[in-house]
C-alpha cells in the first residue's frame, strides 16, 4: 500500500470510528489488519546525513530494513518527539538513495521477482564512487537485502577479471607468491592466465 | 571448527581440478560483467569487506581470486573467513553430473586388483554445471577409491557408495576443499540400494533402501536402513530398520528429499514410495496419470515434491506432452503445474526419439537430459523459461558418437561443510574393522 492509500484508509477508519485497540480491529478485513499490524501508519523518524540534512521517514520501513535502526528505536535511545538519529558516516545523496531502497522494498515486497530485481538492477544503475558510498552506508545499517544486493553487484565486476586487473584494482602491491608458487599457481588453473 | 585440512606450508592443493569457462557461456546477469573499477575508490575498502566479496565469489571464481595474493589464498583455511562464508554466501543451485558406470563397475570388480592408477581416475570425473551462467567445469574426484559410485547429494557434500555386493559402505565427499568421510558400514548386504541423504548445517540423516540380500543370489526389496547424527548428541547408527511396503520395486538410485521424507519412484505400475524419516515409516503416493507415464523422475523444488514425466495417451486426443506435477500439502494428490511448449515437445520428442530422458532439479532449475545424447534442457521454473544446455567440453566421446550417459545430482559447491564434523569421532573405531 502507498503512503497515500493507507492515509485514506487511516481517515476512512477515524471518519467511521473504528479504531485500532491494542493491534485489534473491531472490522476484519484483510487491510485492516495490515494496518494493525504495522502500528500506527505514519509515525516517522527523522534521519540526520553527514551534511546535517534531515530526512523524514516512515519508522516502519527503517524498522524493517536497518538493524541499527531497529536496535535504537528498541532500546529506546530514540524519541520520537525531539530526536534525529545522526548518520555522520553518510552523505544526503547515498542516505536518500538507502531511503528509497527501503521504502519501495517495505511497500513493495509482494512485487514479483522479475520486477523487484529490476527495479534493484535499476537503483543499482550509480557511478563506482556511488556504488562504494552505497555500500559503505548499507554496512553501516546493516541492512542485509541491499548488502547482498551490493556485494552481489560487486562479485559480477570481479568475477570474470584476471588476476592482474584484480590486483590493480585493491591496489596489492606485494602478492607474497615466491615465483615458483607463482609458476604452481598458474599450472593449476592453466585457463585464468 | 573441525573438518577442514590445513595446508599452510605448502601451496600444492590435496586435490586437482580444473576449471574453464565453454566459449558459448551465455551470460544472464543484468549488470555489466567487466566494467572499469577504479582502483581510487576500491583499493580504500577495509579488509573485511574485502573478504565479504570474496565470499560472494562462486567456487571457480574464488579458486582463481585465490592467486591474487597469500592473504586471499589463505582465506580457505581461515575459521573467521570460513564462518563468514557460510552466513553470506548466496544459495547456489548447480549440478554435478558423472559418466554413468554403475553396472561397468559390477561387471569389472573381479578385475580390479585395488590399485588406483592414474588410468581409472578417468571414471570419477564429475561435470559441475552452472544453470545461471550456463557454463561447464570439471572436478576430479582423485579421493574417492575406485570401486565406488555416486548415490546422492546435499548441502554441498556428494554421497558415494560402495559397489561390491554386501554391506555397503559410504563415504561422503566435498570435492572443492577434498575432505573424505567415511560412514559405518550398513549391517545388511545390499546390492544395489536406493540411497537418500539429507544434510543441514546441524544434522546427517542417510537412508538405505531395498535390494536386501536374502541369498548371495536372491535380492528382494524387504527393508531400509537409516543413519543419524546432530549435533544435538543424538545419533543412530543404522539402528533404525524400517520395513519396505509389499512388493515395491525401488528404481536403484538416489531419493529425493522434500519436507521430512525421503521419495523414490516405484516401477510397473507407476507410483511414488515415501518414506517419513521421524517416524520410520514408509508409505505409497499413487501417480498421477500412472498409466500413461514415460520415464517419471521425481524433483524437489522450494521444499515441494514434484513429479516430471512425458504423457503419452494414443487413445484419446490429448497430445503428448512433458508435464510437471507438484504434491499437494495433503501428501496425496497432485497439480500439474507446469508443461512443456508443444513446439518445443515437438523437437525434444524427435531428439529422443523413445529412448528415454533423465531428469534432475536443484531449486528453481530442472535439467532433463536425453539419454544417448549430448543433448540437455534447462528449465527456470520462476522465471518459465527453456534453454537448451550447451554441450559439456569435457565429456569424452566414442569413435562411432555414442556417448556415455550422465548421470546428475543437485549439487551445490561449498567452501565448507563443517557439519562433517560429527562423523570424525564415529569413524575412528570402525577403521579396524574394514579388511
Amino acid at each position: 500500500m502507498t503512503q497515500l492509500d493507507r492515509l485514506s484508509v487511516y481517515h476512512w477508519l477515524n471518519a467511521w470510528c473504528i479504531k485500532p485497540v491494542g493491534g485489534a480491529l473491531v472490522r476484519q478485513e484483510p487491510e485492516y489488519i495490515l494496518l494493525a499490524l504495522m502500528g500506527s501508519p505514519l509515525k516517522k523518524i527523522m534521519l540526520c546525513s553527514s551534511e546535517k540534512e534531515i530526512f523524514s521517514v516512515e519508522e516502519q520501513v527503517m524498522v524493517q530494513h536497518s538493524v541499527i535502526i531497529n536496535n535504537m528505536i528498541e532500546d529506546g535511545s530514540y524519541n520520537h518527539e525531539e530526536s534525529k538519529i545522526p548518520l555522520d558516516c553518510v552523505d544526503s545523496k547515498t542516505l536518500k538513495k538507502v531511503i528509497d531502497y527501503c521504502t519501495h522494498h517495505t511497500h513493495h515486497h509482494n512485487d514479483n521477482q522479475e520486477d523487484l530485481e529490476a527495479w534493484d538492477a535499476q537503483f543499482l544503475n550509480v557511478d563506482s564512487n556511488g556504488l562504494y558510498d552505497l555500500l559503505m552506508a548499507a554496512n553501516y545499517l546493516e541492512i542485509r537485502n541491499l548488502l547482498d544486493l551490493i556485494y552481489g553487484t560487486i562479485k559480477n565486476m570481479i568475477k570474470g577479471k584476471k588476476i592482474d586487473e584484480i590486483r590493480r584494482i585493491f591496489n596489492i602491491k606485494d602478492h607474497g607468491f615466491t615465483p615458483e608458487e607463482e609458476e604452481q599457481n598458474r599450472k593449476e588453473y592453466p585457463h585464468f592466465y | 571448527m573441525e573438518g577442514f585440512h590445513h595446508h599452510h606450508s605448502s601451496i600444492t592443493s590435496p586435490f586437482s581440478y580444473t576449471f574453464a569457462i565453454t566459449g558459448t557461456a551465455a551470460t544472464t546477469s543484468t549488470f555489466n560483467t567487466t566494467p572499469w573499477m577504479n582502483s581510487r575508490i576500491w583499493s580504500k575498502l577495509p579488509q573485511r569487506l574485502i573478504d565479504r566479496i570474496l565470499a560472494f565469489l562462486p567456487p571457480p571464481a574464488f579458486f582463481r581470486a585465490r592467486s591474487v595474493c597469500k592473504r586471499w589464498y589463505a582465506l580457505l583455511f581461515s575459521n573467521s573467513f570460513l564462518e563468514l562464508y557460510l552466513q553470506v554466501s548466496p544459495r547456489r543451485h548447480w549440478f554435478i553430473f558423472f559418466n554413468h558406470k554403475i553396472s561397468k563397475s559390477y561387471i569389472y570388480k573381479n578385475n580390479n586388483n585395488g590399485a588406483t592408477g592414474t588410468a581409472s581416475n578417468h571414471n570419477n570425473d564429475g561435470y559441475l554445471f552452472d544453470p545461471y551462467d550456463m557454463a561447464w567445469y570439471r572436478i576430479s574426484f582423485t579421493l574417492v577409491p575406485s570401486g565406488f559410485s555416486p548415490a546422492s547429494s546435499s548441502s554441498g557434500l556428494l554421497c558415494w557408495v560402495s559397489d561390491e555386493a554386501g554391506p555397503k559402505t559410504i563415504l561422503l565427499c566435498n570435492p572443492i576443499i577434498g575432505s573424505l568421510t567415511q560412514l559405518p558400514p550398513t549391517p545388511r548386504p545390499r546390492l544395489f540400494p536406493s540411497i537418500g541423504l539429507t544434510v543441514t548445517p546441524t544434522c546427517i540423516d542417510v537412508t538405505v533402501a531395498g535390494d536386501d540380500m536374502i541369498s548371495p543370489y536372491a535380492v528382494k526389496n524387504l527393508t531400509s536402513e537409516s543413519f543419524h547424527i546432530d549435533g544435538g548428541g543424538f545419533y543412530s547408527i543404522w539402528g533404525t530398520t524400517s520395513s519396505l511396503p509389499r512388493l515395491c520395486s525401488l528404481e536403484s538410485g538416489r531419493m529425493v528429499y522434500a519436507e521430512g521424507k525421503f521419495y523414490c519412484m516405484n516401477c510397473s505400475p507407476f507410483s511414488v514410495m515415501a518414506f517419513d524419516i521421524t517416524s520410520n515409516a514408509w508409505f505409497k503416493i499413487q501417480a498421477p496419470m500412472r498409466r500413461f507415464l514415460r520415464s517419471p523422475s521425481l524433483l524437489e523444488c522450494k521444499g515441494k515434491l514434484l513429479l516430471i514425466a512425458a504423457v503419452e495417451k494414443s487413445k484419446l486426443n490429448v497430445p503428448k506432452s512433458l508435464r510437471v506435477w507438484t504434491l499437494q500439502s495433503c501428501g496425496t494428490m497432485w497439480v500439474e503445474s507446469e508443461r512443456m511448449p508443444q513446439q518445443l515437445y515437438v523437437q525434444f520428442a524427435e531428439l529422443e526419439g523413445g529412448n528415454g530422458f533423465e531428469c534432475v532439479g536443484h531449486g528453481e532449475f530442472i535439467v532433463i537430459i536425453i539419454r544417448g545424447t549430448d543433448k540437455a534442457l534447462l528449465f527456470d521454473i520462476s522465471r518459465k523459461r527453456w534453454q537448451w544446455i550447451p554441450p559439456c567440453p569435457y565429456r569424452r566421446h566414442h569413435h562411432h558418437g555414442f556417448v556415455d550417459e550422465l548421470h546428475g545430482f543437485a549439487y551445490e559447491p561449498r567452501l565448507a561443510t563443517p557439519v562433517t564434523g560429527l562423523l570424525d569421532h564415529l569413524t575412528l573405531p570402525f577403521q579396524n574393522f574394514n579388511a
